[in-house]
């Protein structure tokens, strides 16, 4: 996958939906299914718009979780049993023999326990509680669709909050090495917190995305968006060069000096820098900088086209609300899928209008059915909780785990995990994203672009996924 | 020319900003003789309390401003003035700066509970009209109201002050509130009014920024810390020095954005212009005279004799070592967080409890050790006592420009030191550059290694036990009773020919040191750190939890270390009361403030009123000679 996406190629969703049944062993090719998938360029891209029914509910906490229809096929018995063996799950995929199952640290007979450890409270609350509420969804999906589990065992949820901390982190890591079997989908800016608690135990670790480099060296640490080694998709500037080469050599790069930032922002310049972008202003906006106007004066003073921020929506909103006090508005206001939240659009307002977003995620919109199911269960588990970014990532690493779980069947152990994980690249969560690579741990390579039109998120250049290799920024 | 004629312009509306904050500030100082540091707090919780009424309940944006600034805020400020702060002007300065702290704390508590986290709008007064000046200067009418309702605001402020009887009677109720009422004034009545009217310009403030900045909890609260800086240039009573002071400062900050390099290391000196313009003011000025003629003897809390305190310690240390063997992992991190803060709180006993300095700085001393100890990269007892030597060699540094400094400039100084070190050391490329986190390995002492995260935390609490009992050896001692001295009267001591000044280094340099042991032992427990977990704000945290425990002994400390480890763990694990856990603190901290010996010397009396009132009376109640044949029994069965 990554030879075919280094070469510049673009994809349709449907055609890396089917890359994916590759990845899986279900398809056996690459090749596009006519009308596998539904999509609809054109839809807007709202975030925020929950869909499916409103049913049920959830209780933050531990237990199973979902509803569970039918019974049960068994619960197997300790140290072997044969249950759900060459079944082939509602996931599409033949699940393996569960000849010589043996339970072991957050696995019992009737139940596999997963953690997920988000950043919930703190500075910002409920920051990423999307990623916690989505692996909540897809467990209670997988249990009330899979009556026969994995090998007999339904899933089971144990939520954490890191408190947005590093201590939480590794506090959390500590329980779940002692709790579960596995921490999927968790989001949080300090994840270097767990690493060393996480590889110490064994603990298969796959989060929505890998932030820190401590994160990133962890043997048994894994995202399903990697940030790599300093890695960065090209076609973020590519695009930019392109189709508006006069902007991108007027750019400027403005970033919110706080956490990992800094070094994202890095990064990013560097591999803009090799792209062909000229950086003529760089700053880093300190978080306590209330008033943005002088470094509007700066972008224009020296005639800027091109501006590319980072930070929270809320300080993106900030910052196009100064433009918009001083009558400044470049050709390119570029932003990150951080401002993919319904708060930017609501509170920004007519700001907002003609930004653009560069995304490794299909639109919460998309009529893809893993989409669907993602917003359907969410529903459920969670009624009025809004899709959002990091949901989306954190459902394809519930279902990378599901997929990869029911593939070694009997050998399941936190140990073949990891080295499941370590195998599994090209990964796009049955459509939801584009290629990923998990298990080399590099940076996506395929991205696409949005833009606000009429105070909607919409497809720009197309709903494909361009897909043109990353490069090392450091 | 435009460029320049820009950030001019862009700088005015800055200074404006902080010109009406301050003056708030300036007013509720001059009258009352408390510096309430949750200024900003107050104007946050306005600007959410008019966003309520203005956009989620559609109230005219002009009335909302109107109930908010002539009602709510002005009531809000005669409750706070009458209930919460009230004589605090004659109270040691520790005191009146805990409780403020504790008012911002709660008054951040109360937001998050009330208005929960989500997006709010709040559009600039007459939306985004601009005014074009030129090519390449334009300015919003947003800008323009809020630079001339600061020039309104300082010139009715002025007149109220010095040309009318209430402004005459405000001042003199700060000189002499007993004189003034035998002239018939009524000091607590101007001191409400007072109160109501810098609550008032505290939303004001609020309420402009909030456009620009957002409805966000800490960035309006801690914007005020700029206005500290400008009201200090006034020495907390001139209006116009703090108008000066403001204007001078935000057209420094715009001008700093625009001519100062954007990149490179030079670049972080944007972001603590502030700080530094707050530093070199209270380094600069002259300072007032040391308060002479009163002797304030506080009542401490009872200081254990060594062989008392030794028996405790060894209950603690059996205490520890069981719960090392019942308690999970996770749960032994936690407790290993409690020894640290404990530590932290120990050296806040030294410097505070005893010595009667308030810092607001003990986290960044923590945060030095921290990475002292990760760059060294000696995990061993050397490694530490390196890293609390580097520690206490930065306490000193900073005792040492600020010497002359007491009460509440010495507080602010070393919040402007706190905020110093976040922006420009902790984040540098020698430190946690980049926001990237530092690793470090666990100590190890005499070779004998404490890999297990039991060991480690029973080694952390060894560690807590050896500083607690030098700290108690110290009260005891004759420099304990210089310190005690010191805290309650240096004019007194100053008499008597002792030279303090570098008893007083000494005392930072050790407190300094003590909290650099707790930052390397962290270090340690936890494998990485990162600069949150540094940040100043959580020393204003541990200052109040240090003070509702009691801040002069250490079974303080060591209560106040074990909350200051759960509140955040309460506040994840109810979410629904977040708010409400801080609200409760803060409203702790209020109660609690006069009190600086906390609930350890409650604690203590308690159990002295058990022995002294109820086992007597106990004992009249039993049969007589009970307890006599009781012993005989147990004799007899020998």
């Amino acid at each position: 996958m990554i030879t075919v996406t280094a070469c510049g190629s673009a994809l349709e969703p449907n055609e890396v939906l089917a890359a994916n049944d590759a990845v899986r062993g279900v398809g056996g090719t690459t090749t596009t299914t006519p009308g596998a998938v539904v999509t609809d360029p054109g839809s807007p891209l709202t975030p925020g718009a929950t869909g499916g029914p409103k049913a049920g509910g959830g209780k933050k906490g531990g237990g199973a979780t979902g509803a569970g229809t039918g019974s049960s096929a068994g619960g197997g018995s300790t140290g072997g049993g044969s249950t759900g063996g060459g079944a082939t799950t509602g996931s599409g995929v033949k699940a393996a023999s569960c000849n010589g199952f043996q339970n072991g640290p957050g696995i019992t007979d009737s139940t596999i326990r997963l953690g997920n450890a988000s950043d919930i409270s703190g500075p910002l609350p409920g920051v990423f509680e999307g990623a916690q509420q989505a692996v909540k969804a897809y467990v209670a999906y997988f249990n009330a669709t899979n009556p026969s589990g994995i090998c007999g065992r339904k899933l089971a949820l144990d939520m954490y909050d890191t408190r947005t901390d590093n201590g939480g982190n590794q506090a959390a890591a500590a329980k779940m090495c002692e709790t579960d079997f596995a921490d999927i989908g968790s989001m949080s800016i300090f994840d270097s917190g767990l690493a060393a608690t996480a590889q110490q135990c064994g603990l298969p670790t796959l989060h929505s995305a890998a932030v820190t480099a401590t994160f990133n060296s962890c043997s048994t640490c894994f995202g399903v968006n990697a940030s790599g080694d300093g890695e960065f998709p090209n076609e973020v500037y590519d695009f930019w060069v392109r189709n508006n080469k006069d902007a991108t050599q007027h750019a400027a790069f403005l970033y919110l000096n706080q956490g990992a930032a800094a070094e994202n922002a890095r990064v990013q310049q560097a591999v803009g820098a090799k792209r062909g972008i000229k950086w003529e202003y760089i700053a880093a906006i300190d978080v306590a900088e209330f008033n943005y106007g002088p470094y509007i004066q700066q972008l224009k003073d020296k005639g800027i086209k091109m501006v590319q921020f980072i930070g929270g929506w809320a300080h993106s909103v900030r910052f196009l609300q100064a433009q918009q006090a001083a009558n400044y508005k470049p050709a390119v206001n570029l932003f990150d899928p951080s401002v993919y939240e319904p708060g930017f659009l609501s509170q920004g307002g007519a700001v907002t209008e003609g930004v653009f977003m560069f995304m490794q995620t299909a639109a919460i919109e998309d009529r893809l059915p893993e989409m669907l199911l993602y917003r359907q269960w969410l529903g459920q588990v969670a009624p009025g909780a809004t899709p959002a970014f990091f949901g989306i990532l954190a459902w394809s690493a519930a279902k990378l785990f599901v997929e990869k779980s029911l593939a070694l069947g009997g050998n399941l152990s936190r140990a073949n995990l990891v080295k499941a994980f370590k195998t599994a690249d090209g990964w796009t969560g049955g459509g939801l994203h584009g290629p990923m690579s998990v298990g080399s741990k590099h940076s996506p390579s395929c991205i696409r672009y949005a833009t606000v039109k009429d105070g909607r998120w919409v497809p720009y250049g197309g709903a494909k996924y361009r897909c043109g290799g990353y490069s090392k920024g450091s | 020319m435009d460029a320049f004629i820009s950030y001019t312009l862009i700088g005015i509306f800055t200074g404006a900003a902080y010109a009406i904050a301050a003056s708030g500030l300036v007013l509720t100082y001059s009258t009352t003789r408390v510096f309430n540091i949750a200024h900003g707090a107050v104007g946050m919780v306005f600007a959410f309390v008019y966003w309520d009424f203005s956009q989620r309940q559609g109230m005219p944006e002009w009335l909302a401003l109107i109930v908010v600034l002539i009602l709510v805020a002005p009531a809000a400020g005669v409750f706070m003035q009458r209930v919460l702060v009230r004589d605090l002007g004659n109270a040691p300065v520790g005191v009146s700066l805990v409780v403020t702290v504790g008012i911002l704390v709660g008054l951040i508590g109360l937001a998050t509970q009330v208005w929960k986290p989500a997006g709010r709008s709040a559009p600039p007064f007459f939306g985004q009209h601009l005014i074009k000046l030129g090519d390449n200067v334009v300015i919003t009418w947003h800008q323009v109201i809020t630079v001339i309702l600061s020039g309104v605001v300082a010139g009715l402020l002025y007149l109220l002050l010095a040309k009318t009887r209430v402004g005459t009677a405000m001042r003199a109720s700060v000189d002499n509130p007993d004189l003034l009422k035998l002239y018939g004034g009524r000091p607590q009545l101007v001191a409400s009014l007072a109160w109501a009217v810098g609550t008032s310009l505290a939303a004001l403030a609020g309420i402009l920024l909030t456009p620009v900045i957002g409805l966000q909890y800490y960035d309006l609260t801690l914007l005020v810390i700029s206005a500290y800086s400008a009201a200090m240039l006034g020495k907390l009573t001139s209006l116009p020095m703090t108008y000066v002071g403001a204007m001078g400062l935000g057209i420094l900050q715009s001008y700093a954005i625009g001519y100062l390099p954007s990149a490179g290391d030079i670049a972080g000196l944007r972001a603590v212009i502030p700080t530094l313009f707050l530093f070199a003011i209270l380094i600069l000025l002259p300072q007032a005279p040391l308060r002479i003629g009163q002797v304030k003897g506080l009542v401490s809390a009872p200081v254990p004799s060594l062989k008392k305190a030794a028996s405790w310690a060894g209950g603690l240390l059996v205490f520890v070592a069981l719960l090392t063997k019942g308690l999970s992992e996770s749960d032994l991190l936690l407790v290993g967080t409690a020894l640290t803060y404990a530590i932290v709180m120990l050296s806040l006993v030294l410097l505070t409890g005893f010595g009667g300095f308030v810092s607001l700085a003990q986290f960044t001393f923590a945060g030095v050790g921290a990475v002292a100890y990760s760059k060294l990269d000696q995990p061993d007892l050397l490694g530490v006592l390196l890293a609390s030597l580097i520690a206490a060699a930065v306490g000193a540094l900073v005792a040492i420009p600020v010497l002359r400094l007491t009460g509440l400039y010495l507080a602010l100084a070393t919040l402007a030191f706190a905020q110093l070190m976040d922006k420009l050391v902790f984040g540098a490329s020698f430190a946690y550059k980049e926001g990237a986190p530092l690793t470090a390995k666990r100590m190890s002492v005499l070779g004998i290694e404490f890999n297990s995260t039991g060991s480690y935390v029973f080694l952390m609490a060894l560690c807590f036990v050896v500083v607690a009992l030098l700290v108690i050896a110290v009260r005891r001692g004759r420099v304990g009773r210089v310190l005690i001295a010191m805290r309650d009267s240096q004019a007194a001591v100053g008499t008597l020919g002792l030279d303090l000044r570098w008893v007083r280094v000494g005392l930072f340099a050790a407190s300094a040191g003590i909290a650099g042991v707790a930052g390397a032992l962290f270090a340690g427990l936890r494998g990485t750190t990162v600069a949150m977990d540094f940040i100043f704000f959580q020393s204003l945290v541990l200052l109040l939890m240090a003070v509702v425990w009691g801040v002069t002994s250490v079974t303080g400390a060591l209560l106040g270390g074990a909350f200051l480890m759960y509140l955040p763990v309460a506040q994840s694990d109810h979410p629904s009361i977040a708010g409400l856990l801080f609200v409760l603190l803060g409203v702790g901290a209020v109660i609690l403030g006069r009190e600086p010996n906390g609930l350890a010397n409650k604690l203590f009396q308690s159990s002295r009123w058990v022995i002294d009132k109820v086992t007597p009376q106990v004992a009249k109640r039993l049969p007589a000679g009970a307890h006599k044949e009781g012993v005989r029994d147990v004799a007899a069965t020998r």
